[in-house]
């Protein structure tokens, strides 16, 4: 480059890498994420803000800790309360719901079953959207009490205990029903010894995420135990954040851990598992002693699949606590926050739980009882505070 | 935010002529809806689910025409019509349900003995008509089913010494007498069974006039429960009765005092044993308008029921700015020499201005730092142009010598900020 003449700095589209010492690197980019040649435009490379949120519904209780649209209807977890939410930005309260500071899943059965399961606080519920009733299952034969979450996976409710390795799985579209003898049944992880971390439903299978070891469970179409695992894939990777699990761009995404004691941010993709947080991220990441509290969410936005991880605690060198936001398409981390200009520092983003309904991305807050939207262009944040920290 | 029927609140439908229905919190009653348009007639029910009817009375003002059913949302789900709209249909006639999904209404007829039909969630009418016997007939009655679906528990309405008294529903037949008429008393609007058991709740109308909660086994007919409403001063409203969703354990009154003073009061009850669990008056002198709280009707309530947590809308909703900002380091130059920055220009679209007032110049700022983004020096403010203003230039002259630069540029203005490039001039520096 020719000294002395206006040159392009070759960095500046680009996301956020700061390394162990400055030396290494210094960048950042928050609330703002870098696109990189765009086919038929004038000018390839791209800084784009990040879009406004903008208030969608404001629930009863804080925070929302699940969020869930399927075919028209909404609903989420509000503190200890189950609510469904309308496309006007009303509410109704369904009923309460055991709480704790996790995220809780919210799954369907369709039309077939008439039925929405809900996990949340180790208790399992069964909405009925035909009757608009809630009923806790937990007591039910076969449910692993206290469950850490659920899924729908081939015509079957599918839930997994906390703290051990136990799978459960409903009878056949009846989520009410975890009676043996009318179809449902219970299995262990045997493939390995470490608990289960989290699981999620994605590609056909039941994604298994211990606490050292992954394995895929798919429906056998045995009579007796329905689900078993794949036994020739086994990745030795575990989940070090149970609620970081999520699936996006048809892959999982999470925080990993493995028996080296590294702590990354890791894709599966099929079987495989890739790396995608950069020595940075992972040194980061790195920093913070719990990730109990640590969540993530996923969404696509104009070509650019979202994958957001908000840790508390986590702080980088020097603006704050921010959410790190990983892009699919680009391969570059950046990072993204609300600012509070008393503190002069950034604070984690609002979003904690996503789902895509009504035509729009609808986004549950971490602090308060608000459903966002993001409106596109909209550039400040209509929200509700109650704590910025 | 808008109004439900949902945990934490009652739900007062429409007065006839009057006033439109209003939510109030069940916790303590204050005001949180109104102007809400749902029947106007006297009666109505509610299923466990929280779907309800209330009787209507739109172009007769003074029998019930239809009973519009509902949805906790408040849309309506179905109309029922299971009589023929007449002078016999009064508006405080008699409707139950089976708690899940059917309801039950009553009529008279010419002979004024009293009709039972039932209808679904959804207002399709049953097939069946129920006679009762002239026990029950001459006015509107009481309705309640048993828990076992098989009868039904009626009294005539404000009758002295009305008995109560079980119909069959399978053979239509009567029952017997389970509640055996006293002169002098007489029974209230309401006839309420509490979900889950065979017991029935009424309000006792004595010389005084006295009111008197008492709850009667179904089957036998005993009293188990008499708790005296004491202030309960108006006797021409009838004092209402509702089962509570939220609190198996828990059932609701509604009375009034004379209409002078025109409050009305809600008293929470625990089912069991009968005593007084919550309570609280509000006023509806002015029970007209959007505002206000109906004066007479039926009522639903909702609570949290014991130990559940309070609906809290935490935080406060805000405007805040959206600040973005980019910082990154510059490459050194061959040899690693300090370096020279004599301009650096921020590449974006100016001329935007700010969405609320296209005259205000949006800005940008810029900071630079000589130690690898360790400190900075003061940020310098860049104007991106008024709305129009598009040969506005985001850039700053003589930066200055920097050992190890570093560049911070951020916005937290309304703008659209999509910068592209940093164009830099730069030369061998001193130090």
């Amino acid at each position: 480059m020719p000294i002395g003449q206006a040159e392009r700095l070759p960095n500046f589209v680009g996301g956020s890498y700061q390394g162990a010492v400055s030396m290494i690197d210094v960048e950042y980019a928050v609330n703002l994420y870098p696109q990189f040649g765009i086919k038929g435009a004038n000018v390839k490379n791209a800084l784009l803000p990040r879009p406004g949120l903008s208030l969608f519904a404001w629930l009863p209780q804080a925070p929302v800790r699940g969020i869930f649209w399927q075919d028209g209807r909404g609903f989420a977890v509000s503190g200890s309360l189950f609510c469904e939410f309308f496309q006007s930005g009303d509410f109704t309260v369904w009923g309460t719901v055991a709480a704790d500071s996790n995220n809780a899943t919210i799954c369907s059965n369709g039309n077939d079953g008439l039925q929405v399961f809900i996990v949340s606080g180790g208790h399992g519920y069964i909405f009925a959207l035909d009757t608009n009733t809630l009923t806790d299952i937990t007591t039910s034969d076969l449910f692993p009490a206290p469950a850490l979450g659920g899924a729908f996976l081939q015509g079957y409710f599918l839930a997994w205990q906390a703290g051990s390795n136990l799978l459960a799985f409903s009878a056949p579209l009846d989520g009410t029903d975890w009676t043996l003898a009318d179809g449902a049944g219970q299995a262990r992880t045997t493939l390995n010894s470490d608990n289960i971390s989290n699981c999620i439903a994605q590609g056909g299978y039941l994604v298994v995420m211990g606490t050292k070891n992954t394995e895929f469970w798919q429906n056998t179409g045995a009579a007796d135990i329905a689900f078993a695992p794949v036994p020739s894939a086994v990745p030795a990777w575990g989940l070090d954040a149970p609620f970081t699990l999520v699936g996006l761009d048809n892959a999982i995404y999470g925080v990993g851990i493995n028996e080296d004691g590294a702590r990354h941010v890791i894709r599966i993709n099929g079987y495989q598992v890739n790396v995608i947080s950069t020595p940075a991220i992972s040194r980061l990441l790195s920093t913070v002693q719990s990730f109990t509290n640590a969540t993530a969410l996923g969404y696509a936005l104009d070509g650019h699949p979202f994958y957001g991880l908000n840790v508390p605690n986590i702080a980088t060198p020097d603006h704050g606590t921010t959410s790190l936001y990983y892009d699919n398409s680009t391969d570059i981390w950046h990072e993204r926050g609300i600012w509070d200009s008393t503190a002069m520092q950034f604070f984690l983003d609002l979003p904690r739980v996503h789902c895509y309904g009504f035509g729009q991305h609808l986004l549950g807050d971490r602090q308060s009882g608000a459903v966002y939207s993001y409106v596109v262009g909209q550039n400040h944040d209509d929200v509700v505070i109650a704590n910025l920290a | 935010m808008s109004a439900s029927f949902s945990p934490g609140v009652i739900i007062v439908p429409n007065e006839v002529f009057t006033a439109d229905g209003a939510t109030i919190s069940a916790a303590d009653g204050s005001f949180l809806f109104g102007g809400i348009t749902l029947g106007d007639g006297e009666c109505g029910s509610v299923l466990s689910n929280g779907v309800f009817c209330v009787g209507d009375t739109t172009g007769s003002g003074t029998h019930i025409t239809s009973i519009p059913i509902y949805n906790p949302s408040l849309s309506v789900r179905g109309t029922a019509i299971p009589f023929t709209p007449s002078g016999f249909w009064q508006k405080r006639c008699g409707v139950t349900s089976d708690d899940v999904s059917t309801f039950y209404a009553s009529s008279n007829d010419a002979t004024f003995t009293a009709l039972v039909r039932s209808f679904s969630d959804t207002g399709t009418t049953g097939g069946t008509t129920w006679h009762l016997d002239s026990g029950g007939g001459g006015g509107p009655v009481s309705l309640a089913l048993s828990e076992d679906g098989s009868q039904f528990f009626y009294a005539k309405y404000a009758s002295d010494a009305a008995p109560i008294k079980k119909w069959n529903l399978g053979s239509d037949t009567t029952g017997g007498t389970l509640v055996a008429g006293v002169a002098g008393t007489s029974f209230g609007q309401d006839l309420l069974r509490l979900p889950g058991t065979n017991h029935l709740i009424v309000i006792a109308t004595t010389a005084g006039p006295v009111f008197t909660v008492r709850k009667y086994d179904g089957t036998s007919g005993t009293l188990l429960m008499s708790y005296a409403l004491t202030g309960v001063t108006h006797e021409a409203s009838p004092q209402r009765l509702s089962i509570d969703l939220g609190s198996d354990g828990s059932f609701w009154v509604r009375t009034f005092n004379d209409i002078s003073s025109a409050t009305t009061k809600f008293w929470q009850f625990n089912s069991s044993t009968g005593s007084l669990t919550a309570s609280f008056t509000i006023n509806t002198s002015s029970n007209v308008g959007s505002g206000k709280v109906p004066f007479s009707c039926p009522f639903f309530a909702w609570s949290l029921g014991s130990g559940s947590p309070t609906p809290t809308f935490v935080g406060t909703e805000q405007t805040l700015e959206l600040v973005r900002v980019r910082q990154v380091g510059l490459p050194a130059l061959p040899g690693n020499v300090s370096q020279f920055i004599g301009r650096a220009e921020v590449q974006m679209q100016p001329g935007l201005g700010v969405p609320a007032d296209p005259t205000v110049a949006p800005t940008i700022s810029m900071a630079w730092s000589g130690d690898n983004a360790v400190t900075f020096g003061q940020e310098k403010a860049l104007s991106l142009g008024r709305t129009g203003a598009y040969y506005t230039r985001a850039y700053q002259h003589t930066v200055g010598s920097k050992r190890q630069p570093a560049v911070r540029v951020s916005c937290s203005d309304d703008v659209t900020f999509v910068p592209t490039d940093l164009f830099v001039t730069r030369e061998e520096g001193t130090g």
